[in-house]
């Protein structure tokens, strides 16, 4: 790697939560290219440009096809990328800002703020996770989930899709990316490998916007899950959440905790929140949109229809939609076949985009 | 026409319409598409791929990836679908190699170093532990730095420790050493979510429907499963 030497701390590694799933990036090409100019690197009169101290952490820059033509045209983007590494100029930023830079030339979006990677090329798609992201930082949420102490006794409340992304957000290590795309398993809506979500583009085109929130609400919780469990040392109450963890793998007789089954049954105890998570964006952005006389879930589609979105994974149905298999969390929460099976009606309904869907089609 | 009338003639439509799915199914030695018994673009899935040269394989998991995982030879004998696993790899998990040595110190020395077993990557961050319940946290542990590397020094001893190697988008890995000995190791760390391949199975269905749109199965539980092909 080409540090300069000024920048601070360099290294050779590599941001590895991020590894996971890089196979389904579908960018749209590079908004550069357009006539200007290969840059005079030697040049010493425009030193000041942002490009040019991007350039001067690290060299690497130039490694990148159309990375430079693309911040010299994005100066506002390249401003901010120069303001993020200005201060940060070491391996962990350097990696997150490579990841972000290719991101914005192939029609994504990095917040350099937040430090979050949205790939979604899907515009619907990419609207929903900003607004879910878009509680971040404001207090004024009503019945949050979680209080998070930000400096000294100012407390920042968060629901807790919100607090998920905070915690990516805080990390100075692992950063969360989104995308849509293939993921390695093409049947499924989306998939998390590590922090990194791809949700599917054939599922993007048929869901409901609200089906698409809930499972981007999902999908952040794998990631939470994730992140957890194997980076623990992080987080100041790590090792016991961790303990916990595998306390409720012991007892349900799990050998897995990073699996499929793990991360199914354990979900269960974050339905509510889920579902809180998924009523707030709803209330903001979604059927509450633009409704000024919200005042709880009944005011719009009920606490029941949040609660049984946030169900998505615990089961399992055929081409019909009939209930197969479901986790045993499912049935311990919901004792009785056939609210089981008309919770599921209510999340197929959304991700079918039928006739019987309450959400929007994301068009 | 009478109802007895009507009746004999429905019974042999049903006898020469099933003869002749029969027939059709016979004949057809070969699936080609994708199939899965479940709806398409839940969380979890569960398919089959299969081409017309004879070869399949076979996905099931969920968002963090392949439980398990398979791919193979399948023929259509009669009325019975045979697939062969045969052809999947096993598959290289976590793994460590130690070097050791010893010495009359009174302490020991760990020296960690962490890769990815897929491209010898060394990978910082990763969380290093063992478990101690006469600290007060419960465990001692570090992070490797950027170049992969962690350091433990310990009083010597003759009680086994165990050592957790987890890192994000990894799977953990765990070893034990004797703390009598000092240690150097290198750790290969296998990436999350990649299932296991089934390897050496044969599985037979009887078929009880097949055309270009599906397959029924019966199941060992005596079950009929609908498998649709994916448009």
């Amino acid at each position: 790697m080409g540090y300069n030497d000024n920048c601070g701390d360099v290294g050779t590694g590599t941001n590895t939560g991020n590894e996971g799933g890089t196979g389904g990036s579908t960018g749209t090409g590079g908004h550069g290219g357009t006539g200007i100019p290969n840059p005079d690197i030697t040049s010493p009169t425009q030193g000041e440009e942002p490009w040019r101290k991007i350039l001067e952490c690290n060299s690497e820059l130039l490694q990148i096809e159309g990375a430079v033509t693309w911040l010299q045209s994005h100066k506002h983007q390249a401003g901010q990328i120069s303001n993020y590494l200005q201060d940060n100029c070491n391996a962990q930023s350097w990696e997150f800002a490579l990841q972000g830079i290719q991101a914005e030339i192939e029609g994504g979006e990095t917040d350099w703020v937040l430090q979050n990677i949205n790939r979604l090329t899907n515009p619907c798609a990419k609207e929903i996770f900003n607004e879910l992201e878009n509680g971040i930082y404001t207090q004024d949420i009503l019945h949050p989930e979680v209080d998070v102490v930000i400096s000294g006794s100012e407390i920042l409340e968060l629901n807790f899709s919100e607090y998920v992304l905070y915690l990516f957000n805080e990390s100075e290590t692992f950063k969360y990316v989104i995308q849509n795309g293939t993921p390695n398993n093409p049947n499924a809506n989306a998939s998390t490998l590590g922090a990194t979500t791809i949700i599917n583009n054939n599922y993007l085109n048929s869901a409901t916007q609200l089906s698409i929130a809930r499972t981007m609400i999902h999908e952040l919780v794998h990631a939470y899950l994730n992140i957890r469990y194997s980076n623990f040392l992080s987080f100041p109450d790590g090792y016991s959440f961790r303990q916990l963890m595998e306390q409720y793998a012991q007892e349900n007789g799990i050998s897995n905790i990073q699996s499929n089954e793990f991360h199914h049954e354990f979900m269960g105890q974050y339905i509510n929140a889920m579902a809180y998570s998924l009523y707030e964006w709803d209330k903001e952005y979604g059927t509450g949109s633009g409704n000024n006389f919200v005042n709880g879930p009944e005011d719009l589609l009920g606490w029941d229809y949040y609660h049984a979105m946030a169900f998505s994974g615990q089961f399992t149905t055929d081409a019909f939609g009939t209930i197969t298999s479901t986790t045993d969390t499912f049935q311990e929460l919901i004792p009785d076949a056939t609210e089981r099976q008309n919770i599921v009606n209510v999340i197929l309904n959304e991700q079918l985009n039928n006739n019987d869907a309450e959400g929007t089609e994301c068009n | 026409m009478t109802l007895k009338a009507q009746n004999v003639i429905r019974f042999f439509l049903i006898i020469i319409f099933s003869y002749t799915s029969f027939l059709s199914f016979s004949q057809e030695k070969n699936i080609s598409g994708t199939y899965s018994n479940l709806m398409p673009l839940q969380e979890h899935y569960n398919y089959y791929v299969f081409d017309e040269s004879g070869k399949f394989e076979y996905h099931k998991g969920a968002s963090l990836g392949d439980d398990k995982y398979g791919f193979g030879t399948y023929e259509i004998r009669n009325d019975t679908l045979i697939l062969i696993y045969n052809t999947a790899e096993p598959l290289i998990i976590g793994h460590h190699k130690s070097r050791v040595f010893t010495n009359k110190n009174s302490k020991i020395e760990i020296v960690f170093t962490v890769y990815d077993l897929e491209n010898n990557i060394t990978l910082p961050f990763t969380n290093i532990f063992y478990i101690d319940d006469k600290i007060n946290k419960g465990y001692e542990g570090e992070k490797t730095d950027e170049n992969g590397k962690a350091n433990f020094e310990l009083i010597k001893s003759n009680k086994k420790i165990e050592f957790n190697i987890t890192l994000l988008g990894f799977k953990e890995y765990k070893l034990t050493i004797e703390p009598k000995y000092s240690y150097s190791i290198d750790v290969y760390l296998q990436k999350q979510g990649l299932g296991i391949p089934i390897k050496n199975q044969v599985d037979k269905f009887e078929i009880n429907e097949f055309n270009e749109e599906l397959f029924r199965i019966k199941t060992k539980s005596g079950k009929i499963e609908t498998w649709y092909r994916k448009k």
